[in-house]
């Protein structure tokens, strides 16, 4: 995966944790929480996941170490 | 020990602990002099870049999460529902921006022996102006965040005192205690008293959360209550306030991640697998922190109704004190709370200071006094720390409510440092001029924005975007199309 497509995951999970798409006035509850709640929160922890998995697999290209300066 | 007045929050055994926990800071400080190894900039501000797994992973995290953690959070997710679930994302989004930048100036860092983040401005930009004004911006921003730490703490120490101890006292002896280990053992000393706030932080949160889960129930039991008696909670955000949501997220990933005491721990990592693995824990830490403290705020509003916004802040107290008059022994998580809120915001207040001393030395002062050896200059350092901690306590105990609400400028400065550090690393032909004037006019608009919602009462947040957010679009705006002209 290049450094720009990283970027992008990382941008787009973040602006899809909001909760743009809900609109109902009368949400439905979903483990104690109203949907979109329960939508966001969920973004939020496939969020994390995701992040942890790329610092673990992509760190050392990030650190741009075949790079000399 | 008679004397303790009935309004204090803390039983006589509760102000020996909270006595014996700032004893504990002390120790460590003598500890951390007793360890140091060279008296040099990098040993002093960076812990000689030896910071472990453990301690660099506790101290990223008892600095990330203030006081505010424990007493703002649950007030704001109090009066503001569901809708504050953002704050588990936002504190992530600091991490995951890090990615952005941490990897490769950790190694920079490494390489070319930075201690401040002016250093990292000057080797890649190479323009003492600039680097000065991102010092002073910075320096700015991290003098408002020990202001208003500090006044919380004065608050606490007289809330849990009853008094015993005023709000002046309060600010006073604990700024003393802050910089006395700070001064014996610079970041060593920070950095292990920050381990012990980390640590206290992360139970008083757990307990807490714990303990109102059993009593009350969880989010399932308060939901049926809410419904009937908050139906404004349930509703969706509206668009202004999914504005309000993104906006908030934007300005804690580009303004809380460009931390200067942020950044310096990024420095002190001992190797970039440490800083890595730390990165890796640190960013589940909102879901066992800001998550918790949102499910108390939210049982707050659903058990103790009516409660104003001022009172509101202190909505995980309320419940303690509510939940003391069945529960015995409800005393020692009171305890353990006010030591905790405390140890969140002493750990703020130092890592902040450390950083300012560190800012002002390297990039201000060595400046001035080129010729000045590394004892000398920590010296200096040690020497402004005192000042400005007594400068700080001074306006802490001093400053009139008007004034203080410039201090809330702190995010809006940081956001406009962040184009200089994220794009620095990233993009090879980004030249100078573009980003030190997207820096100039973004900090411009931002700190104007904020000063006409304060003079003249105009929205703070237009279609619900931050004064930093607004600041920033223009701040890149104005890199891209200069940087375009300039290649």
């Amino acid at each position: 995966m290049t450094k720009s497509r990283i970027y992008i995951v990382i941008s787009l999970l973040l602006f899809l944790s909001v909760p743009w798409f809900f609109t109902d006035p009368i949400p439905t509850e979903i483990y104690g929480l109203p949907s979109w709640g329960f939508y966001s929160l969920s973004v939020t922890i496939l969020f994390a996941i995701v992040t942890a998995f790329l610092i673990n697999r992509y760190w050392e290209k990030l650190s741009d170490e075949d790079i000399d300066e | 020990m008679n004397n303790i007045p009935d309004a204090a929050l803390l039983t006589e055994n509760g102000i020996i602990f909270f006595c014996l926990y700032l004893l504990s800071l002390l120790i460590v400080g003598i500890a951390g002099r007793i360890a140091q190894k060279e008296n040099t900039l990098s040993d002093f501000y960076l812990s000689g870049r030896g910071l472990g797994l453990f301690v660099l992973f506790l101290t990223l995290y008892a600095t990330q999460y203030s006081g505010h953690t424990l007493i703002g959070f649950p007030g704001k997710a109090y009066r503001q529902g569901y809708m504050f679930l953002m704050s588990v994302t936002i504190m992530m989004s600091v991490i995951g921006a890090y990615l952005f930048y941490a990897p490769k100036l950790q190694r920079l860092a490494k390489k070319y022996n930075f201690i401040t983040v002016g250093d990292y401005i000057q080797h890649r930009f190479k323009s003492d102006s600039f680097t000065i004004l991102i010092t002073i911006s910075c320096i700015v921003a991290l003098a408002n965040f020990i202001l208003t730490n500090l006044k919380a703490i004065g608050y606490i120490v007289e809330a849990a005192t009853g008094g015993l101890i005023t709000f002046e006292m309060g600010i006073i002896l604990l700024s003393v205690i802050i910089i006395i280990y700070e001064t014996l053992g610079g970041m060593r000393s920070v950095a292990w008293t920050d381990a012990i706030q980390g640590v206290l932080l992360l139970i008083g949160v757990t307990a807490i959360f714990v303990v109102v889960q059993v009593h009350y129930g969880g989010l399932s039991s308060v939901a049926e209550t809410l419904k009937e008696a908050r139906p404004e909670f349930w509703a969706p955000p509206t668009f202004e306030d999914k504005n309000l949501w993104l906006s908030t997220i934007l300005i804690f990933m580009f303004g809380v991640s460009v931390y200067p005491h942020a950044i310096q721990r990024i420095y002190s990592a001992k190797n970039s697998k440490t800083l890595k693995r730390s990165f890796q824990i640190m960013i589940f830490m909102p879901l066992v922190t800001t998550f918790f403290m949102f499910v108390v705020g939210l049982v707050g509003a659903a058990r103790l109704p009516g409660v104003t916004r001022q009172g509101s802040d202190e909505v995980a107290l309320l419940l303690l004190k509510d939940m003391a008059n069945s529960i015995p022994g409800m005393a020692i998580l009171v305890t353990l709370f006010i030591t905790a809120a405390t140890a969140a915001i002493m750990s703020t207040v130092d890592s902040a200071l450390l950083a300012i001393s560190s800012l002002f030395t390297q990039d201000i002062y060595r400046r001035l006094k080129p010729d000045s050896n590394q004892s000398k200059l920590t010296g200096v350092g040690k020497i402004f720390s005192w000042i400005v901690i007594a400068v700080m306590s001074f306006l802490a105990i001093k400053l009139p409510e008007t004034i203080w609400r410039i201090t809330e400028i702190k995010l809006e400065l940081l956001c406009q440092v962040a184009p200089a550090i994220f794009l620095g690393i990233n993009i090879k032909n980004l030249k100078t001029k573009p980003v030190l004037f997207g820096f100039l006019v973004g900090t411009v608009i931002a700190v104007a924005m904020i000063t006409a919602n304060i003079t003249l009462g105009l929205p703070a947040k237009p279609l619900g975007i931050h004064a930093g957010i607004w600041g920033l679009a223009v701040n890149l705006t104005v890199i891209y199309f200069l940087n375009k002209k300039e290649n």
